[in-house]
């Protein structure tokens, strides 16, 4: 055997043997110290832990965590989280609600996460995350894999040129079942949800807001009202009609009709009409009122309101009208203005 | 097998023959095995395929560039001076990933409202949407048409990749049937929180 090959040998087995001996350690530290490596997928936690650093996280009970310790967690969608810890509350049902917030985001994470365990963070090395990330690609899985498979062939395979041929047939079936059944042994542990290796998404967050300020027209009141007298068909159809254009929804009016002269007399009736848009016009109509016969002086007082407090606007506008006889006939009817 | 004793004797000086070394490997395969599986079969615990990303999520509005966190106010697109009832009044608001690295984000609308004015508003957002006399058409709505404006609070969809932008058409309305007092105000605030996706 040359030179070059026996140190090319013995390179590939304690490669090999180191991190195989790793792989089975970090194995057994998460079975039996529940400690995870974790590696910080993104800057959020810097500069406390960077981008791809790796942390050694071990798991706690919920009870455990107080405020300023940095855990991993997982989200609503299973994605793992680690941020520090910035809120510890309670549920209802008596669970802990953990609110964490990433060293360099400016805000928390949006979720709160309900645990009853988490991982705590107690040790952090820079960079030593891309080195496992990139082992547990495909990339990596599939070298470590050969790796594997060739120290094991020259750990056992007998030397070249004879010797221990009586081992050979065994060997023969020993290995690839050795092998195979390492590999089972893997899978059955990864399907088991044992393997204690996990990356942490440890994400940003950002916010940007905008703000505006919305306001409402000033105060406005209704315009002075224009009387119509119309002359309608029947019996007591002569009215006097007060229109107006409407303000909008926000304003109702309130009326009263007073017999007499303004600003005197008695209340004859009142109302409130109901919000009208623009551009239509409010109309209010008069028509005789009861027992009103004969020539008498009537005046109306229309105040603009608001519709959410009925709170008056202004001052009232006042309309003069007077009843008198109907030009052909024995009743009396409203009309505009003075007599 | 005498023949070669001397051989072994010297391969002895290396460490002995490699036997628990090839077996240590095998934590190797042990170790692909578990990581593997858990990757492939499990979605429990995401293992492999992750991005290491060094860079920094930016979410900015209009012409703000990497601004952490950022706040226009008195945003001049959106003009609510003056709402009378039934009206509505639409801007547009351009929101970038400008993040340094790799890094899709998605992110949520939120908005509120202050005072009995804030209370009767109502806001429909249209990613991707435009205006057309006062209203929002076309994109995709998010959330309802309609909605109350304070507390308003949906997701705005798919991730924005980095270094691309969506316009979102913000429509705020005054139902004809709400009769706030003149001379109201509210301070409305849209707020974008921003998240790195995977």
């Amino acid at each position: 055997m040359s030179a070059t090959r026996r140190v090319a040998r013995e390179a590939v087995l304690w490669t090999g043997g180191a991190l195989g001996a790793l792989c089975l350690l970090s194995l057994l530290a998460g079975w039996l110290l529940n400690v995870t490596p974790l590696v910080f997928a993104s800057g959020s936690m810097a500069p406390a832990y960077d981008a791809g650093a790796l942390g050694i996280a071990r798991e706690v009970p919920a009870e455990e965590i107080t405020v300023g310790e940095v855990v991993s967690v997982l989200d609503a969608r299973g994605d793992r989280v680690t941020h520090r810890v910035v809120e510890v509350g309670a549920t209802a049902d008596g669970g802990t609600l953990l609110r964490l917030k990433g060293d360099a985001n400016d805000t928390t994470d949006p979720q709160a996460y309900v645990v009853t365990s988490a991982d705590r963070v107690v040790a952090g090395v820079p960079l030593a995350g891309y080195v496992l990330n990139l082992a547990a690609s495909p990339y990596g899985l599939a070298v470590g894999a050969l790796l594997a498979a060739g120290a094991i062939h020259l750990g056992f395979s007998p030397r070249r040129g004879g010797g221990r041929r009586a081992t050979r047939g065994r060997a023969r079936l020993v290995l690839p079942a050795g092998v195979g059944t390492a590999v089972l042994l893997g899978g059955a542990v990864g399907l088991g949800g044992q393997a204690p290796w996990a990356f942490t998404s440890a994400y940003w967050t950002d916010s940007a807001s905008a703000t505006v300020t919305a306001t409402t027209p000033a105060p406005v009141t209704h315009q002075q009202p224009t009387c119509t007298s119309n002359e309608g068909s029947g019996q007591n159809k002569q009215q006097a009609v007060l229109t107006w254009p409407g303000l909008g929804a926000e304003y109702e009016y309130y009326w009263e009709l007073w017999k007499g002269t303004s600003p005197g007399g008695s209340l004859y009736s009142s109302g409130t009409l109901n919000p009208v848009n623009p551009p239509t016009n409010v109309s209010l109509t008069f028509g005789i009122v009861s027992g009103g016969g004969g020539n008498d002086a009537y005046y109306a007082k229309v105040w603009t309101r608001l519709v959410s407090n009925h709170a008056n606007v202004g001052s009232p506008t006042t309309t003069l009208l007077h009843s008198g006889p109907r030009p052909n006939g024995p009743n009396w009817w409203m009309y505009c203005g003075t007599s | 097998m005498a023949r070669h004793e001397p051989r072994h004797r010297t391969e002895r000086r290396w460490f002995g023959r490699g036997r628990t070394r090839a077996l240590l490997s095998a934590g190797l395969l042990v170790g692909a095995g578990a990581v593997a599986t858990s990757a492939y079969f499990t979605d429990q615990v995401k293992v492999t395929g992750t991005t290491i990303s060094s860079g920094t999520l930016h979410i900015d509005l209009e012409s703000n560039y990497r601004v952490r966190p950022e706040t226009i106010t008195n945003w001049g697109d959106l003009n609510l001076t003056g709402l009378t009832p039934g009206t509505s009044k639409a801007g547009l608001m351009t929101v970038s990933n400008n993040s340094r690295g790799q890094l899709p984000m998605s992110f949520r609308v939120q908005a509120s409202a202050t005072n009995a004015l804030g209370a009767a508003l109502t806001l429909t957002v249209r990613r991707g949407g435009s205006i057309s006399s006062g209203t929002c058409t076309g994109g995709t709505l998010i959330g309802s048409a309609g909605a109350a404006l304070n507390g308003f609070n949906q997701s705005a969809g798919a991730p924005v990749g980095t270094g691309s932008s969506d316009v979102l058409c913000i429509q705020v309305t005054l139902p004809g049937s709400a009769s706030p007092a003149p001379s109201s105000t509210s301070n409305v605030t849209f707020t974008f929180p921003a998240k790195q996706e995977a």
